[in-house]
């Protein structure tokens, strides 16, 4: 503690300790003097014996210095106040190094802080690691992934000894209301209390399911999401024990789960507790079942997968009806929620960490060019007894000033950037909006400000401390000195010029895809048209009533004045929610495959205009008709795909297919449609089946309407129809069809977007690069090239000289970039949509943007260099 | 030549242990002991000022000396050093362990 404390003391107060030594050392030679005057000698010859005696004095004196522990502290005092008095006589040179690399560094910040909270952020429950999703999937395959159904579901959570415990939840919606409150439709799921429990998670108000509430027929209760307390029952605290009605029946609200609570990408507001009643339990057909589970302490992943693969193999041959074929695996839980979003995100903060790396080089080029003029200072410093070593930590340690000043700045153009970078980004990336500067994230930015101080500093600081000390101190010497500034500063151009064409290949290949993707027809025309769902309550409990509700709507809305046509459907296009099923064609046997011999494809139950609202085309047969009610012959439409995949040189009109999902008749196909991109625009089309609504209509539907005009302008008047048939039905989630196609290419066009701002930073900061390196070149041979035109050179061959010189590099960088580029875009590959990852007219046409941008860079100090003036350039100096 | 292999006798740590052996006394300054251990040691050691200001200072640095100002004759101001209590302390011990040492190596030269 002393020791801390005087050493503390001694730096503080350091130029007074500093000046009680040369008081002590001075009275030492003099006292020694005075002993050699008294002996005899005189007073001049005196003082030599004793300064020779006493030997190095300055040595001397570090060694005391040294022998009170200052000297590191010291040595990085002088430096840093050394290093600052260098910057600020620079004032250009620091402001364009530390704007740099403060959009360097604060990008990669920004993005990293994105990333951070998505995907490298530890899920909000305890031992978040042990966390898995189980799926079932191909036996063959086990990247062909699918959910669970609940008798599968219920004999892994039996047998399988890998997990403490295991649960389950499916994805539903509900219309949410309570006494004098306007109803909503809200996204929820129904889960099993195991699940919570599988979690750990504790409720932030009231309590988790227990396990006899998954009991059928217990009182029904409902636990809220944090949000949707905040936002609808402004946080009361007595929300517990609150009656809420979901599609009609009361429920009793006992809970609310933490704000941080996610188990999927979507954001669910209610749930209700999962239960199986014995049809359910024997359910091994109907997969609808996301599972999550726990594993034991001290189980690794590999041995719960290897448990589940034989589990699930097991499960095939006892139930082969079922489950043939299939297997199960699972998953790491933060992974099956961050899903695509990952990917995505690596690959920029890759781009990023480019576009840092090519502004480190900028800056070194910077740095190059200064150290030729700061030769002299070096060699003096060398002469004045500096080591090497010496030197090289100087020069370290201003590129470190400068580096942590464009770290702090980037840390406040990253805070800003974050909030941009959410803007930005599509709905689908979760937990997004928890980004932020964390300690995490500031961390990172200290470390990559550091390595960008030690990456950009070093070579400079090496070639700057290998003086030759005679040939720099030489009074004549300019910075002109050998091969190897030119040689680095070169080689640095390269890989500047080399990553930059890597980015700028990413960002024409996303771009392209992108481009791509708009263009994609996607089969159905959704200008014009808005879409909203609607859920009806629990007393329209017949299917009759419910298809008389959606048919007197249809024809109020159909009567609007502006309205062209509307329609209802069980979802509509790209909105996420789609209804898959399984069909069997009458009089076909099983397939070879053993599996159940069916057809899988997507059902639509819609009303007859959804063709015409939607702009499907009948190819063949006829559309559907108010007559194709439940109790008429049941028909069925089916898409051109599925008529190609099923029936192959057969007339598919005629034929009878079966649906796997109630109710269970035969239908005959009557009609042929176009193919829609339903699932999204990067999705070739699947096979669809359409069927009335009247036929078998549902509590969720959505309405579609087809304006004249501007959609938006109807949907007042629609909310007035729909409120005079029931008030109790909401108008949810009103969105014009167009934006749900723009958020269909959403995380496309974020990296898109994203990309090729880093590509235009990279393209910007190389050829600054270029231009730097050629015009301090141009400055150094004005002698030279005076020489040149004095003995007769013209403006061209100058000209020619200069840009030739420049451009070496860049090409060199050019084939190298080309080289990385071809390595490199395979990372991209699950990103592009309808463009090779080689594409080579991107190739091809980035190679020239760059070419001629490194052109242009060369070319404005080459034309300079032209204008020397002989006379003068020879006088110079 | 010769010189130079006597001083090369004096370790660091012995040299501090001679300093605190003559800090016992009194305090002193660094010339007063640089000319003390010459004196006393019959000219056979002779240390330079390069090595004992260090020194000074890393007992210094370590508690067991304790520097002041104070002038000293002809009223010049000059650096005294004393020894402090730990240092008294770590005399004993270290005198006690030199001459255990010494003793050890004496009575092997004398006998073998």
């Amino acid at each position: 503690m002393g020791r801390l404390w005087r050493r503390l003391r001694a730096l503080l107060n350091r130029g007074g300790l500093d000046s009680q030594l040369d008081e002590e050392l001075r009275y030492h030679l003099e006292r020694q003097t005075a002993a050699h005057v008294a002996a005899g000698m005189s007073h001049e010859e005196a003082r030599r014996a004793a300064l020779r005696e006493f030997g190095g004095v300055t040595q001397s004196k570090e060694q005391c210095r040294e022998a009170r522990g200052v000297r590191p502290f010291e040595d990085l005092r002088q430096d840093l106040v050394y290093g600052l008095r260098v910057l600020r006589r620079n004032p250009g040179f620091s402001l364009v190094a530390v704007f740099t690399l403060a959009l360097g560094i604060g990008a990669n910040t920004a993005l990293f802080s994105i990333t951070n909270a998505v995907v490298f952020r530890p899920l909000p429950y305890p031992e978040p690691e042990r966390l898995v999703t189980v799926w079932e999937c191909s036996a063959k395959s086990e990247e062909a992934r699918v959910i669970v159904s609940p008798a599968n579901y219920l004999d892994w959570r039996e047998q399988a000894r890998s997990f403490e415990e295991m649960g389950a939840y499916t994805e539903d919606f509900y219309n949410l209301s309570e006494e004098a409150a306007r109803p909503e439709r809200v996204a929820g799921a129904n889960v099993t209390p195991s699940l919570f429990r599988a979690l750990g998670v504790r409720a932030v108000a009231g309590r988790v399911f227990t396990p006899e509430e998954a009991v059928p027929g217990t009182p029904t209760v409902v636990m809220l999401s944090y949000g949707l307390w905040q936002r609808r029952f402004g946080g009361d605290p007595n929300v517990v024990g609150k009656t809420v009605k979901l599609n009609g029946p009361e429920y009793i609200v006992v809970g609310v789960l933490p704000p941080d609570f996610i188990i999927s990408p979507r954001h669910y507001e209610v749930f209700r507790a999962l239960s199986f009643d014995e049809t359910e339990k024997a359910n091994r057909r109907g997969r609808y079942l996301t599972v999550i589970a726990r594993m034991r302490p001290g189980v690794t992943a590999e041995q719960a997968r290897a448990e589940m693969n034989a589990l699930g193999l097991a499960l095939a041959r006892q139930y082969p009806d079922e489950n043939a074929g299939r297997s199960a695996t699972t998953d790491p839980l933060n992974r099956t929620i961050t899903w695509n979003t990952r990917n995505t995100l690596l690959t920029l903060l890759g781009a990023v960490g480019f576009v840092l790396l090519i502004a480190c080089a900028n800056v070194a080029n910077l740095l190059l060019g200064q150290a030729a003029g700061r030769r002299r200072e070096m060699a003096v410093r060398a002469a004045l007894g500096a080591s090497r070593l010496r030197l090289v930590r100087q020069m370290l340690t201003e590129s470190l000033t400068l580096s942590l000043a464009g770290g702090l700045a980037g840390l406040l153009l990253a805070k800003w950037g974050v909030r941009l970078l959410v803007a930005l980004s599509p709905a689908s990336l979760p937990r997004a909006e928890e980004a932020g500067l964390d300690a995490r994230v500031l961390a990172f930015t200290l470390l990559v400000s550091l390595l960008t101080g030690v990456a950009f500093g070093l070579v400079p600081a090496i070639q700057a401390s290998r003086v030759e000390l005679t040939e720099a101190l030489k009074s004549g010497a300019r910075g002109a000195g050998g091969g190897r500034p030119g040689f680095a500063r070169g080689t640095l151009v390269a890989a500047e010029v080399a990553l930059s064409l890597v980015l700028l290949v990413g960002a024409g290949l996303l771009v392209k895809s992108f481009v791509r993707l708009t263009e994609v027809n996607l089969g159905f025309d959704p200008t014009h048209v808005v879409a909203a769902d609607i859920s009806l309550p629990y007393r329209y409990n017949t299917p009759e009533k419910r298809a008389g509700f959606y048919h007197e709507l249809l024809t109020r809305v159909s009567a609007l004045p502006g309205v062209s046509s509307a329609a209802v459907a069980q979802s509509v296009p790209l909105s996420g929610e789609e209804h898959g099923g399984r069909f069997k064609v009458v009089g076909r046997e099983p397939g070879p495959d053993g599996g159940d011999g069916g057809y899988g494809s997507i059902y639509h139950r819609v009303s007859a205009d959804y063709f015409k609202t939607f702009g499907v085309r009948l190819l063949k047969g006829r559309g559907l008709t108010e007559r194709d009610t439940a109790t008429a012959p049941a028909v069925a439409l089916v898409s051109e795909t599925l008529a190609r995949k099923v029936f192959p040189g057969e007339d598919p009109l005629g034929k009878q297919i079966v649906l796997t999902n109630a109710p269970e008749r035969p239908r005959e196909i009557v009609g042929v449609v176009s193919d829609t991109r339903y699932v999204g625009p990067q999705r070739e089309p699947f096979s669809e089946i359409y069927v009335s609504y009247l036929d078998d209509s549902w509590h969720h539907m959505s309405l579609a309407v087809r304006a004249g005009g501007d959609p938006a302008a109807l949907v007042n008047a629609v909310r007035e129809q729909l409120a005079a048939l029931d008030a109790d039905v909401p108008l949810a989630n009103v969105k014009e069809m167009n934006e749900y196609v723009k958020d269909s290419f959403g995380p496309q066009r974020f990296s898109a977007l994203l990309f090729t701002l880093f590509a235009a930073a990279a393209l910007l900061l190389a050829a600054l690069g270029v231009y730097g390196v050629i015009s301090n070149t141009v400055a150094r041979r004005t002698h030279e090239i005076g020489i040149r035109v004095a003995l007769g050179a013209r403006g061209r061959d100058v000209l020619r000289l200069v840009v030739g010189q420049g451009m070496r590099p860049v090409l060199l960088g050019l084939l190298a970039g080309l080289a990385g580029a071809f390595a490199l875009t395979r990372l991209l590959e699950s990103l592009l949509y309808g463009v090779s990852a080689l594409d080579p007219s991107v190739f091809a046409g980035v190679s020239l943007l760059l070419a001629a941008a490194a052109l242009c860079a060369c070319y404005l100090p080459a034309r300079r260099a032209t204008r020397v003036d002989p006379s003068a350039a020879l006088r110079h100096e | 030549m010769g010189l130079d292999k006597r001083t090369d006798l004096l370790q660091q740590g012995t040299l501090e242990l001679l300093v605190l052996r003559l800090l016992r006394t009194g305090r002193l300054n660094g010339w007063d002991i640089m000319q003390r251990i010459r004196v006393v040691s019959g000219d056979v050691l002779s240390i330079t000022p390069g090595a004992l200001y260090p020194a000074l200072h890393r007992l210094e640095e370590r508690g067991l000396v304790k520097a002041e100002w104070a002038s000293s004759e002809n009223n010049r101001q000059a650096k005294f050093y004393r020894l402090t209590p730990v240092g008294r302390r770590q005399l004993e011990a270290e005198r006690e362990t030199w001459e255990r040492f010494a003793g050890a190596i004496e009575a092997i030269l004398r006998d073998a």
